[in-house]
């Protein structure tokens, strides 16, 4: 009799257990889910942060460069970014530490897996896929920005899938995963991607900005930067918060969630950490952010909410174990090093960042992996337990910074020599949506103001008469539309 | 009626006349119960001789997927860099559409 209840009981603890699995499977699916919905703020704030940032000329297509970004990053990355990620952990596909192919982790990331599929055994695959796709975007979308107003739209979509579904993954797969050679053999830590999204991100955009050039007219022939006024700021901050309010899901996917597996929380490393703990330092870090770019930038609206966003990406790296008031402190500093970066790139190299992408990610996101290695070594990382360390982030800084920069500035230059990558010069001055799209996309009854450009002397003239007579001078033969220095 | 295309894996069991009493049993679900996946075409499809036509086609499928794709990203070069060369070309008074005209031609 005490058998046949003894049997029952164990019967329904197996039961139980069972369900429990599938639970703790379907709010792991939901969790992820959310966050992918939320996480399209990102975008929305994206193509209203660019919209507003540019001239009246080219607002149409700059918000279509933004929408076809999930256009072309999306098919690529399920054909090739999820693979990278789930097969190139341990390094390159060929060589001493090439992937173990027929491992679980790698079969789920070929598209041909029936995990790609409705699959009652795996309800995980497709939302944290899911989850990098939207990571993916955001990626390709940094260095939207800083090409606006000259690039053509198909070169920015090459370049847009290169470094959704190529660069930042692989870099991810090495440095942002429980199984990456990075944080295997060197406790290289980046928890929410300071570096593996945003540094590398910048890289790739400096590299592409160096084919490019400047727009026609940024700077004048003594080689000084002229300022080219946003249509509409408040478009623009408006956009920022949207990213910011979607930054908070991308935070959150950034956790792993899977309490059979891993008891509670656990950061991507699966080290464990608290929802609640990366959701402070992320608002600690907005907060330091916006008043260390406030008083560096003596309160610029456009630097002010920037640095706001150079202040999380200089936490992220550490926000699962940073303490709050430390987090407030390296985001303040972070925002100060992006303003005055964002001033030398733009002064000193005579590199045009339309939106300052390469200091507010770039700069930003490096300068948040050095302060793991400052201010958080010592913590065990990864399943190898390697102590984070300063040395552990070097290796991602020497890694990162070639692997970005390096392949945007090839694939631009081939762009380049195909004479593919920008819109000729009598385009850029007629703005984009004329050509691209129609000249009557305005509704004429809105009267508006011409846009106006500051010149370095602080004047201010009309921006189309001062391209003009920059292309005059192209024309001519006097001037060069992508030089960077004076002639 | 015949199934144009039977992609249903052989792990779908098929309960002939299930009556609405049997929703409180799941005995809808429990057609599903063998399976983990079962998309169309997916691994264990029954189409075919054990499946090998599902097979053939999933593959034709994402091989189509890839080159429309590539396809795509073509297209967009070459239909955003035609619209440039003519408007390009009729600022310079040339009949469209012109020679690739390059920025520095400008």
């Amino acid at each position: 009799m005490f058998d046949v209840l003894a049997q029952v009981e164990s019967l329904e603890e197996a039961a139980g257990a069972e369900s429990l699995t599938l639970d703790s499977a379907i709010l792991g699916e939901q969790f992820y889910f959310w966050t992918v919905v939320l996480m399209w703020l990102i975008h929305v704030g994206f193509m209203s942060y660019e919209a507003g940032v540019v001239r009246r000329k080219n607002v149409m297509a700059t918000a279509m460069k933004n929408i076809l970004t999930i256009a072309a990053v999306t098919p690529t990355f399920y054909y090739f970014g999820w693979w990278i990620y789930n097969c190139n952990q341990p390094g390159l596909p060929i060589g001493p530490n090439s992937t173990d192919f027929t491992a679980a982790a790698c079969q789920s990331g070929i598209p041909w897996s029936d995990a790609f599929g409705p699959n009652l055994a795996n309800n995980i695959n497709l939302v944290f896929f899911l989850a990098f796709l939207l990571f993916s975007w955001t990626t390709a979308s940094i260095m939207s920005g800083a090409l606006l107003e000259r690039v053509r739209l198909s070169a920015y979509l090459v370049l847009a899938a290169l470094l959704g579904s190529v660069v930042w993954i692989l870099d991810a797969a090495w440095g942002w995963s429980a199984g990456g050679w990075m944080t295997l053999r060197f406790g290289f830590h980046d928890a929410i991607a300071s570096a593996v999204v945003h540094g590398v991100a910048g890289a790739f955009t400096l590299g592409v900005l160096f084919n490019l050039g400047p727009r026609i007219g940024k700077y004048t022939k003594d080689g000084l930067a002229r300022t080219f006024r946003p249509h509409n700021l408040h478009v623009t901050l408006l956009g920022l918060m949207l990213i910011f309010t979607g930054f908070y899901a991308f935070y959150a996917a950034c956790l792993v969630i899977a309490s059979t597996a891993v008891p509670g929380w656990a950061n991507i490393y699966l080290s464990p950490t608290t929802l609640g703990s990366i959701a402070m330092i992320i608002t600690m870090g907005f907060a330091g952010g916006f008043t260390g770019a406030y008083f560096a930038s003596r309160g610029d609206p456009f630097w002010t909410i920037s640095g706001g966003l150079a202040g999380v990406i200089g936490v992220s790296a550490g926000a699962d174990v940073y303490a709050p008031v430390l987090g407030y402190l390296i985001a303040m500093l972070t925002a100060v090093c992006a303003y005055y970066a964002g001033s030398w790139i733009e002064r000193k190299m005579r590199v045009d960042d339309v939106v300052g992408a390469v200091a507010v990610h770039g700069v930003s996101g490096f300068l948040g992996i050095i302060w793991v290695g400052v201010f958080a070594a010592g913590y065990p990382t990864g399943v190898n337990n390697v102590d984070s360390s300063m040395g552990g982030q070097l290796i991602g800084v020497a890694t990162f910074v070639p692997l970005g920069f390096l392949s945007g500035y090839v694939a631009s230059w081939v762009l380049r020599k195909l004479n593919l990558l920008r819109v000729p010069a009598s385009v850029e001055v007629a703005g984009l949506d004329v050509v691209e799209y129609s000249p009557d996309i305005y509704a004429p009854e809105f009267g508006a103001r011409p846009d106006m450009v500051i010149e370095p002397d602080g004047t201010r003239m009309p921006a189309d008469e001062m391209q003009a007579a920059e292309l005059l001078a192209i024309s001519n033969g006097r001037r060069s539309p992508d030089e960077r220095v004076p002639v | 009626m015949p199934a144009i295309i039977d992609s249903a894996p052989d792990c779908v069991t098929h309960v002939q006349e299930a009556s609405a009493d049997d929703m409180a049993d799941f005995i809808l679900q429990a057609n599903y119960t063998d399976c983990a996946g079962f998309m169309t075409f997916g691994p264990g499809t029954t189409w075919g001789e054990e499946g090998a036509a599902a097979a053939t086609g999933y593959y034709v499928l994402l091989g189509l997927g890839a080159v429309v794709m590539v396809a795509v990203f073509i297209a967009w070069v070459m239909f955003e860099n035609r619209r440039l060369v003519t408007f390009a070309g009729l600022r310079r008074g040339d009949t469209p559409p012109g020679p690739a005209v390059t920025s520095e031609e400008m």
